[in-house]
């Protein structure tokens, strides 16, 4: 039987607005994102997020596949994107 | 060797505490006076930092309550026991302190007004925060359009907002389910919401309502496997959880 307690909750993509609209300079919760490992499409605001940890984790709400992680220093972001085939971002009419 | 790029910080903005209330015995509603606040949607939050003299911060996002579209800033912190941030912000703080804020933020879960399906909110404990946003919002323009929540929550000590959702309950917008202690006149004997009860208490998917669905994650994770069972369309629903809080 799986202890749920030891499962990290993950929270929602939405929840690191703040942070990546630091990291992109515009808020992309409702940009699409497609999973390179499953091909699912979903809004940033619906990935897994994962913010307990020294960064933060984005994960594929279908196949739970890293879409991106990021750690924030004192002087820089690192940003990685190891399972994001694309984002698409909508730009305003 | 090349540099590497740099971002400009996106801006902290100060915020001062004007106005605390209690809203139930874990529950707290902060009213923020920020300068120049752009607005916001319903459902969108905002990061408040807090930061200690030897420099340390702790950042955390928090829903707004108030109705889009006014000038008003409030937030409610319902107190998590270990937390870093909600136990001040909950029980310490006072009008006349500052704050730092970053937001409106979020652009997934919002209901715009300008949306006229109808609208099914289904919030668990603390959940209700931003969906309070989207009634306030929906009342305060007349929106034509059909909005109602379904809310459950731990027991009568436990429930957010209670005046202004006893008045929506009486115009039939609103049902309360209690999952741990009833009020005392109730029928229902407390426990966790049913999937019949959901059924019962919520839209039916045949009209097609927008869904939004907000609270604990085991509780987002149920009712939103549960909507699909009914028929509700995944690209109907939007979510947003709260973490690892145990059903409110």
């Amino acid at each position: 039987m799986t202890d749920r307690s030891t499962i990290p909750r993950h929270l929602d993509g939405n929840a690191a607005a703040g942070e990546m609209t630091q990291l992109f300079g515009s808020d992309i919760t409702n940009a699409m994102g497609t999973c390179r490992l499953c091909g699912h499409r979903a809004a940033v605001g619906q990935t897994r997020a994962y913010v307990d940890g020294p960064g933060v984790v984005l994960r594929c709400p279908d196949c739970e596949t890293v879409l991106m992680r990021w750690a924030t220093g004192p002087t820089t972001v690192w940003l990685e994107m190891p399972g994001l085939r694309s984002l698409e971002i909508a730009i305003e009419p | 060797m090349a540099r590497a790029a740099t971002l400009p910080r996106l801006t902290w903005q100060g915020a001062t505490i004007s106005d605390v209330r209690r809203e139930s015995m874990t529950g707290t509603t902060l009213r923020l006076d920020v300068a120049d606040w752009p607005g916001h949607r319903a459902g969108q939050h905002v990061d408040v930092r807090l930061t200690a003299p030897d420099g340390y911060a702790a950042v955390r996002p928090y829903s707004l309550a108030s109705a889009a579209g006014s000038s008003l800033v409030e937030i409610t912190v319902d107190t998590t026991p270990d937390g870093e941030v909600s136990p001040y912000l909950a029980h310490t703080a006072r009008p006349g302190h500052h704050v730092e804020v970053r937001g409106p933020l979020g652009s997934w879960f919002v209901w715009e007004v300008t949306d006229s399906s109808p609208v099914q909110l289904v919030g668990g404990g603390s959940g209700v925060v931003p969906l309070m946003s989207m009634l306030r919002t929906h009342r305060d323009a007349g929106h034509p359009s059909l909005m109602q929540l379904l809310y459950s929550v731990a027991g009568p000590d436990h429930l957010l907002y209670r005046d202004e959702l006893h008045q929506l309950e009486q115009q039939g917008a609103v049902t309360h389910v209690y999952t741990r202690q009833a009020p005392s006149g109730s029928t229902r004997p407390p426990g966790r919401l049913t999937a019949a009860e959901l059924a019962e208490l919520t839209l039916p998917a045949a009209m097609r309502p927008a869904c939004f669905v907000c609270g604990p994650t085991g509780f987002v994770e149920t009712v939103l496997e549960r909507l699909v069972e009914l028929g509700h369309e995944p690209d109907r629903l939007r979510a947003e959880r709260y973490g690892e809080r145990s059903t409110p």
